[in-house]
């Protein structure tokens, strides 16, 4: 069976920055390789938690999960991304993505994730690289004389993540990026559908699989209780749901749910069912309008051999490395602890 | 009388790699500065990240932002990041909002507007420290419906906000809405005492008296125990600022700052082509060499403990509060600090006299 090369987590800035900061330093001890950080609107900026992660761990990673070029310019993105690689002696991984939230935001109407993605990235690695940056691209400018980063980067070849679930993306992310991190609420069964499409851009780059890094975010939930982790996972599930991330992102018609195992018949009762309560401000009852095995499609919840068993379903799916993302469990620090020390050691190869 | 500053605080540019300017911070915190003033350079060091990794080292020493642009990032993103590094040192930011002239025309924005984009970023920042779902259509910026809201409750609920604009509009409106002025770097104590009319009609306007606002300058500034040496050491940056690498309106003769500056239109000219000249040679030591000490001193703070004192004076004669000694260098870091800390600190009012 297939195992994980490694292991990382995530975490969205709805929490605390001192606890976003203590769990890295807590997984770092624990032996995950990396900590991922969800900027959510409108939580806390990404950049600062990155910056107040990284002056507190020495080792582990620190990915962007994700920025949007949307939300702050490309060239202000180098400069920070620049900044973070050198505080934390280059442990960054700069993951970036869309963002509905922001596209809207500025009044975009189509952001054509496929080509402001490559935009933004050409103008990214152009900075890396030191060169003196002009672009017109139809989403992004620098325009002439243009400029270069101001300082030698501690590295060149900052890694490049795309955070992307359509088809064309992935192909772009195949053919330019270092990697894909799949969003929250993937699925074994997406994860391997997106993984031909990845694969697709690869091949036309004259790229490998060696040559790149596939992540999923895990929405997950240990707790030696199982039915503890699977009501701790209910409230994020509730959260999503009803209000959508995107208005696409639980669109029955979607990749993303016709490979998730989740029919849309089924989909569609459980939304309705949850906006109800959701809509009278009830989100207690909201969670608890969701049957398990709707949670078990979507979440990683349970006791720690459960998980370990479900996670490995992804890896069989052809991801490399297993982002469990957010909830964590009913307690937070002690559930990371679990997870390092029962479920670790049965996924990764 | 002679004039007394209420604080003395420092400053540096994002050009300084991050471990020395975390260390800079130290020091200062340890000197007695009460605040740390970051300016933004494009495209050097991210302010951000920069801030977070000085909060994360530091105690007591407030942070300035100074300043952030709403043309890079969006005003919701400066919200967010404020209120992140805000929670992160426990209530020790300074926001400064300006428009980066260099930044926004680089990124193709072709009229920034600075008092109407900065008004419009201050009411959408003010709208979401407050909790407030914010949903805004201004002319430069806009928040759509349905809005958007913090997830989260705020460190501070009053974040100060201070504008980093010079024009009379953006100093009136300093006056009227924000918690204070943060002057450019090469501010002069004519320009400081001019930029209090604007300033004291924007507070009118709103009911306000200076009690209720803090009125701060950057001072680009060079302390040595030798004066020529201390010039010498500064001149580099007037190069680039006279050869058009800050806004194209900064070095322009004509506007306030500089009918104000003590400087005339034709020395101000007569330096400028005597700068580009060597500049356009590459020959960057040259130009350097070509600026006159005493223009030097026009602009510029800089020179022994006693020239360095008697200089700051005159800023605090014309009304300045909160002097922000800038981008305090030399080839010993730490030694500038503290003997910046020390010169000015008689220039600084004790809390008994402050209450006098």
């Amino acid at each position: 069976m297939a195992r994980f090369k490694s292991v990382d987590i995530g975490f969205a800035s709805s929490h605390r920055v001192e606890d976003m900061v203590r769990w890295s330093q807590l997984a770092e001890a624990e032996g995950f390789d990396a900590v991922w950080l969800a900027e959510l609107y409108y939580a806390r900026g990404l950049i600062t938690t990155c910056a107040a992660v990284a002056a507190a761990t020495s080792k582990i990673k620190i990915g962007f999960g994700i920025i949007s070029p949307f939300s702050r310019h490309p060239g202000v993105i180098a400069m920070e991304t620049a900044t973070l690689d050198e505080l934390s002696g280059g442990r960054m991984i700069l993951g970036m993505g869309i963002s509905q939230i922001a596209v809207d935001r500025q009044g975009v109407e189509n952001a054509r994730a496929a080509v402001s993605l490559r935009e933004a990235m050409e103008i990214l690695r152009s900075f890396f690289a030191g060169e003196q940056v002009v672009y017109d691209g139809e989403f992004f400018k620098m325009t002439a004389p243009g400029s270069p980063l101001f300082f030698e980067p501690v590295r060149r070849d900052v890694p490049i993540h795309l955070g992307v679930m359509g088809p064309k993306s992935l192909e772009l992310a195949g053919r330019a990026a270092d990697g894909v991190l799949l969003g929250m609420f993937s699925t074994p069964g997406f994860a391997k559908w997106a993984r031909g499409h990845i694969e697709q851009g690869l091949k036309s780059a004259g790229r490998r699989w060696e040559d790149f890094e596939y992540r999923s975010y895990i929405t997950f939930s240990v707790d030696k209780n199982a039915a503890k982790a699977k009501d701790a996972a209910r409230g994020i599930l509730a959260a999503y749901l009803s209000e959508g991330v995107s208005t696409s992102a639980t669109n029955a018609e979607s990749p993303r749910w016709k490979y998730s195992g989740a029919t849309a018949d089924e989909l569609l009762a459980v939304k309705a069912e949850v906006g109800k309560y959701w809509s009278q401000g009830d989100r207690e009852k909201a969670g608890q309008a969701i049957p398990v095995d709707f949670i078990d499609k979507l979440i990683v919840a349970g006791e720690p051999d459960e998980c370990a068993e479900r996670l490995l379903a992804y890896a069989e799916a052809g991801v490399d490395i297993a982002v469990p993302y957010q909830v964590m469990g009913p307690d937070p620090d002690a559930s990371i602890r679990l997870a390092a020390r029962e479920i670790l050691p049965k996924i990764t190869a | 009388m002679a004039g007394l500053f209420k604080t003395a605080e420092i400053g540096f540019a994002t050009a300084q790699r991050i471990d020395d300017l975390v260390r800079y911070a130290q020091l200062a915190e340890q000197s007695g500065f009460t605040s740390f003033w970051l300016g933004e350079r494009y495209y050097a060091r991210g302010i951000y990240t920069a801030a977070a990794a000085i909060a994360a080292a530091t105690k007591t020493i407030k942070i300035g932002l100074g300043i952030v642009s709403p043309f890079t990032r969006h005003p919701s993103m400066i919200a967010m990041e404020t209120a992140a590094l805000d929670e992160f040192s426990q209530g020790r930011v300074m926001l400064g909002l300006g428009v980066s002239q260099i930044s926004a025309q680089r990124q193709g924005v072709e009229n920034t507007r600075p008092a109407t984009s900065l008004k419009e970023t201050i009411e959408i920042l003010r709208g979401f420290f407050a909790g407030e779902a914010v949903v805004y259509g201004g002319q430069m910026f806009e928040m759509n419906e349905p809005g958007g809201a913090f997830v989260f409750e705020p460190y501070r609920a009053d974040i100060p906000i201070h504008i980093g604009g010079m024009g009379p509009k953006s100093l009136e409106l300093a006056g009227r809405m924000a918690a204070g002025e943060i002057l450019g770097m090469f501010s002069t104590p004519g320009f400081t005492r001019y930029a209090r009319e604007p300033i004291g009609a924007g507070l009118a306007a709103s009911g306000r008296s200076w009690a209720d606002f803090e009125y701060r300058s950057y001072i680009t500034f060079c302390v040595d125990d030798d004066s020529e040496r201390a010039k010498d050491t500064v001149r580099p940056m007037l190069v680039g600022y006279l050869s058009g690498g800050h806004s194209a309106s900064a070095a322009q003769p004509g506007s306030a700052r500089w009918r104000h500056s003590g400087v005339s239109d034709d020395e101000l000219a007569a330096v400028k082509r005597a700068v580009s000249e060597r500049v356009a040679a590459g020959d960057m030591a040259g130009a350097a060499a070509t600026i006159p000490s005493d223009f030097v001193d026009k602009l510029i703070v800089a020179g022994t403990p006693q020239e360095c004192r008697d200089k700051l004076q005159e800023f605090a004669d014309a009304g300045l509060d909160h002097p922000v000694l800038y981008h305090v260098q030399g080839h010993d870091p730490a030694r500038s600090i503290a003997q910046a800390a020390a010169l000015i600190e008689p220039l600084v009012a004790t809390t008994a006299s402050q209450d006098s």
